[in-house]
């Protein structure tokens, strides 16, 4: 025991001391973009005139762990040090990219997938543009082609390029179930009372040119009238990118004319609750086919047939306002569409493009605030000759202005031009008064044949977040044609106060005043209280 | 034996004896402020990706986001330049300049804005007890590994209800002095409004620090990932991960002179 004891201390004690690490007098570093020569110092932290105090091995692997938490995944580093000369080199391949494997995927599936994923061999592999790349997958596949695993993907390095390998699953069916809203009758009206639905949409995927086949069926009961309305209906995108939508549906629908009263210019995605009455209700009965085409992501034309059965509404809750009836017969139309926006999408989404297509109301599709100028056009013909019981054109044109102002300043403006020639039915003729026109005047005060509207506001929105945005407001507006006469121009002015000053759950108080009672009316302010929701 | 014992003891110091974890970070925690007010002087890009998921963790959204990051007073403000690789619409770009003047304009007149707990690492490290565990090799280099937990107690912190319910570990480079890593968890459900707010029951992030010039050590990675139900009934799980890039100094010679880079 004692000898082994003195061998340890021994073997301690008298161990050589190793030699002083050679000092680095050059430092040459190849290879490198992301990063520049400071900034891979500071990483290898090794300076000239300094002891090399790792291994070469050692610094290299330590400056790829770097590259990788950067965001290169496919770096390496390599290092060799020359202990005569003092020189340390090292060289750095940032991972190129040399080709892209899509496990699960073959043929025309994964050609589209390459082209949708736009990564590009021989450009430096970066985690960034592969986050992208599957957001643009998941974008424009609409979910035909998912990925599966965490990370969904794997990176091998290697000496001629790194191998991205994506794990990916194709699906032959996509089922979407929500809640049917917001419909343009809305989830309460006075001739349904509360409305609640469901909407199933089932997508036949095609993985290849991602143009799915849609199956929409969609259903609400009226708890106060005790009827279902439902509509079903296919759909179907042509060519690269989808420019051009085939679609058709049949309906049994509580429809209005008057939904783009409700939104005014705070076209918010969701529910809304108006305090004051925004529309007059009937039943349409029938079928509709529509194509639709995407000129460039800016405009859009389209072309519908519709043949409808419309009938009159009773009122089915305790309101004590009025239902009009409607002159009861069946509709055939063909209507010509343009939409076009000036700044941004036409629409933000392909989904949203959808629902533009099946608009029942014809004086604005839902769309969310434009950056700058939108402007949309329908031309409605319905003759006799089509089979339909009436006889009428429409027009009607809007373009709607959004401009950012100063820090805290916006201006929103829109116009409507309507012409009708002809006899047009109740709910086709025009009307000013009330929500989303007129709002110092009654409900639909004024009617004609032909209008012209704008409205503008302006939105100050006041340096506390507490304080809510203060816009001020006028309308004016004149009708003439249809019997009654000109009206001659009618305005209005008014105050909202909307809280919270940016979300898109707000309540929104208005108060306006007529600028021009009408004789023997008394001037008097008229208010509104307006509840947004997110669904 | 007793010979062998004194061999092994000098083995033994061959390697400084561990820190008491309170009183070494306590150390730290003026280089900590020190680049804190160093990134007023930083600008730099971020990468994020945003993932939400499924209950069996299958991601049911992602988002890319680029921004580019600077400081007023002190004040983050964040930039968003691109979404999903694609660059920002004309007016999306002028609603995004919108926000942002309005953040400095905030920052500039000292209206209350929200402190950014990413990179304010320093609050953290005064809120907690911390322990020397050990030491490990991080990117060749020893680093001490530290654990914390929070110590009992409210305190007068933003946030602190987050704060006391976080532990983690720290890794410091001993050559530095620097946390270059942090990884932090909580160890109880987080719950806001008594839990009918949001219910927190999972929250775990990852830091990851580099050294840039002037022996900085800026932020290069940072992996979040939350699990919460909120108003009791909607489910909510997302994972973010952030790369930090591109640190370039943004100088400004006077309060009014600030404009967004």
């Amino acid at each position: 025991m004692t000898s082994l004891v003195s061998f340890v201390l021994a073997a301690v004690l008298q161990a050589p001391s190793e030699a002083p690490p050679p000092s680095v007098q050059e430092i040459e570093i190849r290879g490198t973009r992301a990063f520049d020569r400071e900034a891979v110092l500071g990483m290898i932290r090794v300076r000239t005139g300094e002891p090399l105090a790792r291994e070469p091995g050692v610094i290299a692997e330590g400056l790829a762990k770097r590259y990788r938490i950067a965001g290169y995944p496919a770096a390496r580093v390599s290092a060799s040090f020359d202990g005569s000369s003092g020189r340390l080199v090292l060289e750095v391949d940032e991972g190129r990219l040399r080709e892209v494997v899509t496990e699960g995927l073959e043929g025309a599936a994964r050609r589209r997938v390459l082209e949708t994923m736009r990564l590009e061999p021989g450009r430096v592999l970066r985690e960034g543009d592969i986050w992208s790349a599957i957001a643009r997958l998941d974008d424009e596949s609409e979910g035909a082609v998912r990925t599966a695993g965490d990370p969904p993907y794997a990176v091998e390095p290697g000496e001629d390029g790194a191998r991205l390998v994506l794990h990916l699953r194709r699906r032959t069916a996509l089922l979407d179930v929500g809640q049917w809203g917001p419909r343009p009758s809305g989830r309460y009206n006075r001739v349904d009372g509360v409305s609640l639905g469901v909407a199933a949409e089932v997508a036949l995927a095609d993985a290849s040119s991602y143009n799915h086949l849609r199956l929409r069926a969609r259903a609400a009961y009226g708890f106060s009238a005790k009827n279902v309305r439902y509509l079903l209906g296919v759909e179907r995108p042509l060519g690269h990118d989808q420019p051009l939508t085939l679609g058709y549906a049949y309906h049994d629908l509580t429809d209005t004319e008057d939904s783009f009263r409700r939104y005014g210019l705070e076209e918010e995605p969701g529910g809304v609750y108006n305090t004051r009455r925004s529309g007059d209700f009937f039943r349409r009965l029938g079928h509709e086919a529509y194509a639709f085409a995407r000129v460039g992501r800016k405009a859009q034309v389209g072309v519908s047939w519709r043949s409808d059965g419309y009938t009159s509404l009773p009122v089915a809750t305790g309101s004590d306002q009025p239902n009009p009836p409607v002159k009861e017969g069946r509709m055939r139309s063909i209507v010509g569409t343009v939409r076009f926006a000036s700044g941004g999408d036409l629409y933000p989404t392909r989904r949203s493009e959808r629902e533009s297509f099946l608009v029942p109301s014809l004086y604005a599709s839902p769309a969310p605030k434009p950056e700058r100028v939108r402007a949309e056009a329908t031309y409605e013909i319905a003759r006799p000759g089509l089979g339909s019981d009436f006889d009428f054109t429409r027009f009607i044109g809007r373009v709607r202005l959004h401009r950012a102002l100063l820090a805290r300043h916006a201006l929103d403006t829109v116009a409507y031009l309507g012409l009708s020639h002809g006899q047009p039915p109740f709910p086709k003729r025009f009307f000013l008064g009330g929500l989303g026109t007129l709002r110092g005047f009654d409900e639909k005060q004024f009617g004609g044949a032909n209008f012209v509207l704008a409205v503008a506001e302006w939105s100050f929105m006041p340096p506390s977040r507490f304080a809510p945005v203060v816009i001020p407001f006028y309308d004016g507006g004149a009708l003439w044609g249809g019997g009654p006469g000109a009206t001659g121009w009618k305005h209005d002015a008014g105050l909202g106060l909307r809280f919270p000053q940016t979300s898109r759950v707000f309540a929104r108080l208005d108060a306006a005043i007529s600028l021009d009672p009408e004789p023997g009316r008394a001037r008097r302010v008229l208010w509104n209280l307006r509840l947004q929701f997110p669904f | 034996m007793l010979a062998a014992a004194l061999a092994l003891s000098l083995l033994a110091t061959e390697r400084a004896p561990l820190p008491e974890g309170n009183a070494y970070v306590r150390g730290l925690v003026p280089k900590q402020k020190l680049r804190e007010e160093a990134l007023n002087r930083y600008t730099y890009d971020v990468e994020q990706l945003l993932e939400e998921r499924d209950d069996k963790g299958a991601v049911t959204s992602r988002k890319v986001r680029s921004y580019e990051v600077f400081y007023v007073k002190g004040r983050p403000v964040w930039k968003l330049v691109a979404e999903d690789g694609r660059p920002l619409t004309r007016g999306e770009r002028e609603a995004e300049e919108k926000r942002v003047r309005q953040q400095v304009d905030d920052a500039l007149k000292g209206r209350a804005v929200v402190d950014d707990p990413r990179l304010r690492l320093s609050a953290i490290l005064e809120r907690y007890d911390f322990q020397t565990v050990g030491r490990e090799d991080l990117d060749g280099w020893p680093a001490l590994v530290l654990e914390f937990r929070a110590r009992p107690g409210k305190r007068d912190l933003p946030g602190d209800v987050f704060l006391r319910s976080l532990a983690g570990r720290l890794f410091v480079d001993e050559a530095e002095g620097e946390v270059v890593r942090a990884e932090v968890k909580n160890t109880a459900a987080i719950k806001l409004a008594l839990g009918v707010g949001a219910a927190v029951s999972g929250l775990a992030f990852t830091l990851d620090f580099r050294k840039i010039e002037d022996g900085l050590w800026m932020p290069a990675r940072v992996e979040a990932e939350a699990e919460a139900r909120v108003l009791l009934l909607k489910g909510f799980r997302a994972r973010s991960t952030s790369i930090f890039s591109r640190y370039r100094r943004f100088e400004a010679a006077s309060e009014e002179a600030i404009q967004p880079p």
